[in-house]
């Protein structure tokens, strides 16, 4: 009897758990999907300080960031604040660094270098090419978003069924 | 960047390290040349030094100078530019920009012309940096020479480059809006165009101007005068560096919008001045109720003589700004 309680208890706790790990998944699935759009609006923000208000990068930066919040704007916060430092050090040195401390977050390699590479090309020559730098990120960040979206209910679905289907498994086994 | 923050963070990094061994008292600095593959020179102290190979101030024409290099010189305009040259575009096609502290940096390079007219200048060869310095209190002596029967007259101050008047006219803005004794403040409208008198970081005057003070920061010169007079209501208006016919026409208008003018022109002398065709006119047409000659190179902000709009001397002697 105790045994069998113990094992219904086992099974119960490893379906909570696969449960949870769906759950996991699709949250990771739909985080990175909000900050794309993040991204994508921190861009449109930067377009608007640099284009019409002709901003320099860390003016950009500041107040696009503050304006924007979250983790993408924090990123452009520190950012200008590491431009503010003036360390000496080139611009696509600060932001590759920056860049790597979202390592963190649920973004793919994809994501990251493309991010990474729009900040590198930031800041050369005129304000033309700042404007095609940033359009040609928001080409990419559409195409993200757009895929991502597409899937967004059949991958949360895929990912919660999958891992519900892994549990019941592993029940199965253990049985 | 001249009090608060380090002037010596708008240098790349190596050229930086250089600059901060030799512990220069900023207060001196008047002004750092840097030219690809060759010395770097400063202006301290009314004297010319190059920097040894050693990190220590050397007599200028002296071999064994640390050279600059190619890397060093890109690396250092891209730092002055916040990394965004793509915002100074205007400035960098009349050949400088104004870092922040009001600082300004001059630039030679390879011109790019677009329909006969600069479009913008690539690799950049030399630069010199011009040090602002705000002296308080170094307008005090002239203040009193300005007025005339209680009003204030429409003023010009002369100097070749490097003679102080801009920072003679930082202070008699300040003097002008904040009052003194014997002055009552007034509203006062500065138009920065190149944001040397109110070294403004996003669009807030890091200098002191005075509590009555607006500014205009970075607006074009004439444009600016319209503007301030037509929304602003200013009882002075003052610009630095007049010369362009433009210049020139909005002066004469804010003159006579019964604003008290308060500009700067190059000229080492007041016949220089009146041999310049548009300013040259003004002058002798007798605009300028007093005009102010500044030093001529052994120090910055040394005023020479004050003169009335018939050339009449009003002061001379010396006293030092």
């Amino acid at each position: 009897m105790a045994s069998l309680m113990a094992r219904t208890a086992g099974a119960v706790l490893v379906l909570l758990g696969a449960g949870g790990m769906g759950r996991m998944f699709s949250s990771r699935f739909l985080t990175r999907l909000r900050l794309l759009e993040e991204a994508r609006r921190l861009v449109y923000l930067l377009k608007g300080e640099i284009l019409y208000a002709n901003s320099s990068l860390d003016e950009a930066f500041c107040r696009a960031g503050h304006r924007l919040g979250g983790r993408m704007g924090g990123l452009a916060v520190q950012v200008a604040e590491r431009i503010g430092e003036k360390q000496g050090r080139g611009f696509g040195e600060i932001w590759r660094e920056e860049v790597k401390n979202l390592q963190d977050l649920p973004l793919s390699k994809e994501d990251l270098g493309q991010l990474e590479e729009f900040g590198r090309q930031l800041g050369y020559l005129d304000r033309q090419m700042q404007e095609r730098t940033m359009l040609l990120y928001l080409e990419q960040l559409e195409l993200s978003i757009r895929s991502m979206r597409e899937r967004r209910q059949e991958a949360c679905r895929l990912y919660t069924g999958l891992s519900l289907a892994g549990g019941i498994f592993f029940i199965i086994l253990m049985c | 960047m001249g009090g608060g923050e380090k002037w010596s963070r708008m240098f790349a990094r190596s050229v930086r390290d250089v600059l901060e061994g030799l512990s220069l008292e900023f207060e001196q600095l008047q002004e750092i040349r840097m030219r690809v593959d060759a010395p770097l020179f400063l202006w301290y102290g009314n004297r010319e030094y190059g920097v040894t190979k050693g990190g220590q101030l050397g007599q200028a024409g002296r071999e064994g100078l640390r050279r600059i290099s190619e890397r060093e010189l890109r690396e250092t305009v891209e730092c002055m530019g916040n990394y965004s040259l793509y915002a100074f575009e205007d400035e960098i096609r009349q050949g400088f920009l104004t870092v922040r502290g009001g600082h300004r940096v001059g630039l030679a390079g390879k011109a790019v012309m677009e329909n006969g007219n600069l479009k913008t200048l690539k690799y950049i060869s030399a630069l010199n940096v011009r040090f602002a310095h705000q002296i308080k209190g170094c307008g005090e002596k002239v203040l009193p020479f300005l007025f005339e029967e209680e009003r204030l007259c429409h003023s010009l101050l002369i100097s070749p480059p490097r003679g102080g008047k801009t920072t003679l006219l930082r202070d008699l803005v300040r003097l002008l809006s904040d009052g003194t004794e014997t002055v009552p403040g007034r509203n006062v409208g500065v138009v920065d165009e190149r944001g040397e008198i109110g070294a403004c970081y996003q669009g807030i005057p890091q200098n002191d101007l005075g509590a009555r003070t607006d500014v205009l920061d970075c607006c074009p010169k004439a444009l600016g005068m319209m503007m301030l007079i037509r929304s602003m209501a200013p009882q002075v208006v003052a610009v630095d560096e007049i010369g362009s016919r433009e210049d020139l026409e909005a002066v004469e208008y804010a003159a006579g919008c019964g604003c008290a003018v308060l500009a700067t022109a190059h000229g080492g002398s007041l016949e220089e001045i009146l041999g310049k065709p548009g300013l040259g006119a003004l002058v002798r047409g007798g605009l300028f109720g007093r005009l102010v000659l500044l030093g001529n190179g052994e120090q910055a902000g040394r005023v020479r003589e004050i003169r009335d709009g018939e050339g009449r001397l009003v002061w001379n002697g010396i006293f030092d700004g």
